[in-house]
């Protein structure tokens, strides 16, 4: 009984693109993210951007960049940007 | 200015405390925003510029682009700006600029904020 109780506390939800994505660890790279959330049903691509929300704004989130989560976090993915001539 | 573009006004704010925010209102209830200063890296020379853009009255259906920053912005290296990278140009306000060129070709509106694109724009500039 310990034993699950113990495993199930170490899966955390947090929101990608305002959507509950579920994870088994709390220290997890960004790739590790939009993987969760892409097979969670977020409708994004492995190659979006991932920006953590934070009080004074956004910091992006690189594929090998490791965040802490807590419950509170609050991601955003979005597609990459192009050059272009304007 | 319409209410979606207050809201990107507001949250440019939030996210830029140490930046002066600079919000004109266009004709059309959009509005021309400088954000003073930003730190674009060493590798840039000055290292810090102001950075202005439109947020247009479509807001957030429309893609906030492109930026532009000071016009004297060179590499530090001495190299060649790079793609997407115009010198020579005018901003919006008609002053003197060197403009960023990256459009979000695929923009979701329920996602893309002006906030976020300015720090795409800026992680871009900072990773050349």
């Amino acid at each position: 009984m310990t034993q699950m109780a113990d495993s199930k506390s170490k899966t955390i939800t947090i929101t990608v693109n305002k959507k509950a994505v579920e994870l088994e660890d709390r220290r997890v790279t960004g790739l590790e993210i939009k993987q969760a959330a892409i097979a969670q049903g977020v409708r994004i691509q492995l190659d979006f951007q991932l920006a953590l929300v934070e009080p004074r704004g956004e910091k992006i989130i690189g594929d090998k960049d490791e965040v802490t989560l807590t419950k509170h976090s609050t991601f955003v993915a979005t597609a990459g940007d192009d050059n272009s001539e304007a | 200015m319409t209410p979606e573009v207050e809201e990107a006004i507001s949250e440019l704010r939030q996210a830029f405390p140490d930046s002066a925010v600079t919000a004109v209102a266009d004709a059309h209830g959009g509005a021309f925003m400088t954000v003073d200063p930003v730190l674009i890296g060493e590798q840039w020379s000055p290292a810090e510029t102001w950075i202005k853009f439109h947020i247009t009255f479509q807001y957030p259906y429309a893609d906030c682009y492109p930026h532009f920053v000071i016009p004297e912005l060179r590499r530090a290296d001495g190299a060649a700006p790079g793609e997407g990278i115009q010198v020579g140009v005018s901003a919006p306000d008609g002053q003197m600029a060197t403009q960023l060129s990256r459009r979000s070709n695929r923009l979701d509106p329920s996602t893309d904020t002006a906030v976020v694109k300015l720090i795409k724009v800026l992680e871009w500039l900072r990773s050349r």
